[in-house]
């Protein structure tokens, strides 16, 4: 019994399917076509669908299968629509922004990107950075409590500077290799970086290259490099912006201009990528 | 190479798996299934990447504990 169909990529409504693919379950393959698009679907048994790390990797695999043979956009693992007719308007409902990702990102791959303190900067006795030095015990509770995460939020600020400074550092050395990058800045104590960046999938040993470099400058750090994977992380509208460089640079300049005291220029230049080729 | 060493093995595998699990065309969002453990994902690539400090610190300091005998 089928309990609906399950949307692995959408590709070119031309577009062919590699032989002897098969989806989870060893389900047959099929596309449902709407307009210049097409999904690739497969029907799905009752409980056929189970989040195991070996279903996951099989619908990553069979995006990388469909990508080897033309432009593809990779399907969040896990939709499932109840039958084609839905396939296909839902297709036809997100056509112009979906036409726009394959054209954009159809033939791209993305590699990710992890870097790791070896030792959080401002980490070394607990209060360093960001420390409050006056006597505490002369404060009441409240203002004890402020004070302390005043202290937290200066040396996180500190560290996410330090982090930021990285982050330009390698968009410079890879700038002439991608085409896009998502980025995080600090997103937990231990990294300091979490990216993605979209490239011709060509130009993945010169981002590796370059990225060996950047490792040799900084033994401080570790600089893990992962994939390529289909350009999972570019695709629909971006979600992270307010943690990316450019845009925390934006932030910067912001505060300087409503901050009173501002008498000098300290405006800081963000090292977006250029566009290659 | 840095790449190649096990704990980097281990978060490529993590990173795929966030993506597919977490990234991706969104379509019939509202048909798409919710995947009660997604944070487990997060969840396990943070303690990964704990783990994987824990494992260097303790071989930093085996190293330099060989250095001192």
């Amino acid at each position: 019994m089928s309990a609906g169909w399950y949307v692995y990529a959408i590709i070119a409504h031309d577009g062919v399917l590699p032989a002897g693919l098969t989806g989870l379950g060893d389900s047959e393959l099929s596309t449902v076509v709407s307009g210049r698009l097409a999904a690739v679907t497969g029907p799905l048994t009752l409980g056929g669908l189970q989040r195991t790390t070996e279903n996951v990797l099989r619908h990553g695999a069979i995006v990388e299968a469909l990508q080897q043979r033309g432009p593809t956009l990779p399907v969040r693992f896990g939709t499932i629509v109840p039958d084609a007719e839905a396939v296909a308007s839902a297709l036809d409902e997100r056509e112009a922004d979906l036409m726009a990702d394959l054209a954009r990102l159809g033939g791209k791959v993305e590699f990710g990107l992890t870097v790791l303190w070896n030792r959080p900067p401002g980490n070394d006795d607990g209060h360093s950075d960001g420390s409050v030095d006056d006597d505490l015990t002369e404060y009441g509770p409240g203002a004890r409590y402020l004070r302390a995460r005043l202290a937290v939020s200066r040396r996180d600020e500190a560290r996410r500077e330090v982090a930021r400074a990285i982050a330009r550092e390698i968009d410079a050395e890879l700038a002439s290799h991608v085409l896009d990058r998502r980025c995080s800045i600090a997103p937990t104590d231990r990294l300091a970086i979490r990216a993605a960046y979209l490239i011709e999938p060509t130009r993945f040993d010169e981002c590796r290259h370059a990225i060996a470099e950047v490792r040799r400058r900084h033994s401080d750090l570790r600089v893990l490099v992962s994939g390529p994977w289909s350009p999972y992380s570019f695709v629909g509208r971006r979600q992270d912006g307010e943690q990316d460089p450019l845009n925390q640079s934006l932030n910067d300049i912001s505060r300087w201009l409503m901050s009173p005291s501002r008498d000098g220029d300290r405006g800081e230049r963000s090292a977006a990528p250029a566009r290659a080729g | 190479m840095s790449d190649r060493m096990p704990e980097a093995r281990e978060v490529a595998l993590l990173e795929l798996l966030d993506r597919v699990v977490d990234h991706g065309v969104v379509i019939a969002g509202d048909i798409t299934i919710s995947v009660a453990d997604v944070d487990l994902i997060y969840l396990g690539l943070r303690v990964m990447l704990t783990s994987v400090e824990r494992a260097q610190e303790l071989r930093r300091g085996q190293t330099r504990r060989e250095a001192r005998a």
